[in-house]
């Protein structure tokens, strides 16, 4: 858990090392998404230490207290990171809060995501929204089907996406289109 | 003060038209109204912001002050779910959503815009420049606006617009990408109305 938050942080913080303690307190008070990604990381340890020998000697004290963390972030600041998502290590840059829904998808390494964001359907029969690695989700995008989407692809501001995207397209609209190949999204991540 | 004063009375005529305004009704407006809430918390954070500027007198002593504002400030954020970004100058007379969860950066606001819920305006990735938006825009919800591109006088941005290129003055843009549905209107009346009754207002002549 430690190492995906380590990761996380660094992913927020733009670099490759964390030098003081003050920076991830300064990093946790100034991004809500990073608390929320915190807290998801959380559950997600806990689950997994359920299912060992003793596990649950852990894991049974201190779920109430994921649960109610949880519901604040919910609450507090709209961010709803289920724990049917699945977020790769240094997986997920949250910029700005309100509206953002991630359930029952995969999510790759180094993707970025922005307010009112809905990724993944509520009920999925083959194994739910993939996203590969690299992915740019601008705000108001909404990913609500069991689709594909490509390494370094970028999917512009308010668009919904309904099939799958090949890698490194940059993708716009309602519905939306392929409108350019090869796009590369290095610099906007 | 002054500037605090107007944003009040915008709000009161489109709240109460017509209803004679006295310190009374402005008080009350402030407790009851959340948008003017969130503006006034933009009034104070655009004036602490000035206030730390590099070079002006007292920025030090100013940065030390505002220290115990800033878990304010965060609440506001929270509370409202918005995020109004102090660096950039808010004309006098612009009116925010009560329900929050706008993400607001132009460069430039004028006087009597409208902003609906859940809109998004800022610093577009590719080109690195914020929007800069006329006078007695309407913008309605689920909009985004961003890029470097400028919003002309009373335009009007029909619910759930994805604008990135500049617009004329009394255009209607709709759709996404957005298209001109009409040239020229005067959309006064638009701006008087509030959340349901503006909403009915577009889908009579527009459509859903």
């Amino acid at each position: 858990m430690f190492e995906n938050i380590r990761a996380d942080m660094m992913r927020a913080h733009r670099c490759t090392k964390i030098r003081r303690p003050i920076d991830v307190l300064r990093l946790l008070w100034s991004s809500q998404g990073l608390q929320a990604l915190v807290i998801y990381r959380l559950g997600r340890w806990l689950n997994n230490v359920r299912k060992h020998q003793f596990g649950w000697a852990i894991a049974f004290p201190l779920y109430p207290a994921y649960r109610m963390l949880s519901v604040l972030v919910r609450k507090a600041y709209d961010i709803n990171l289920e724990q049917s998502a699945d977020i790769a290590a240094g997986g997920l840059h949250i910029y700005h809060l309100g509206g953002i829904e991630v359930r029952n998808c995969r999510i790759g390494p180094r993707c970025t995501i922005f307010q009112r964001v809905k990724l993944g359907s509520a009920e999925t029969k083959n194994g739910g929204l993939v996203i590969g690695e690299g992915v740019y989700i601008g705000p108001h995008a909404q990913i609500c089907a069991d689709v594909r989407i490509g390494d370094g692809a970028t999917i512009g501001a308010g668009s919904v996406v309904t099939q799958d995207i090949p890698p490194r397209c940059l993708v716009l609209g309602n519905p939306s289109r392929v409108v350019q190949r090869d796009y590369d999204n290095h610099t906007i991540l | 003060m002054n500037r605090l004063i107007k944003d009040i009375d915008a709000v009161h005529q489109r709240r109460w038209p017509g209803r004679p305004v006295s310190l009374v009704s402005r008080s009350m407006l402030v407790a009851c109204s959340p948008s003017l809430r969130m503006m006034l918390m933009y009034r104070f954070a655009h004036w602490s912001y000035l206030k730390l500027q590099n070079g002006r007198p007292w920025a030090r002593l100013w940065r030390i002050i505002f220290i115990p504002f800033a878990p304010i400030k965060m609440a506001f954020r929270i509370i409202s779910k918005s995020e109004i970004y102090e660096r950039n100058e808010i004309e006098s007379g612009v009116c925010f959503p009560d329900q929050g969860y706008i993400i607001f950066g132009p460069r430039k606001t004028g006087t009597g815009t409208v902003i609906g819920t859940r809109v998004t305006v800022g610093k577009g990735h590719a080109d690195n420049g914020s929007p800069i938006i006329g006078r007695n825009v309407w913008i309605g919800s689920d909009c985004v606006v961003y890029g470097n591109i400028s919003i002309g006088d009373g335009a009007t941005l029909l619910p759930g617009t994805v604008l990135s290129k500049s617009i004329p003055a009394g255009a209607v843009m709709r759709g996404n990408p957005a298209r001109l549905v009409l040239p020229n209107f005067d959309n006064s009346k638009l701006l008087m109305l509030q959340d349901a009754d503006a909403m009915q207002y577009v889908t009579e002549k527009w459509g859903a």
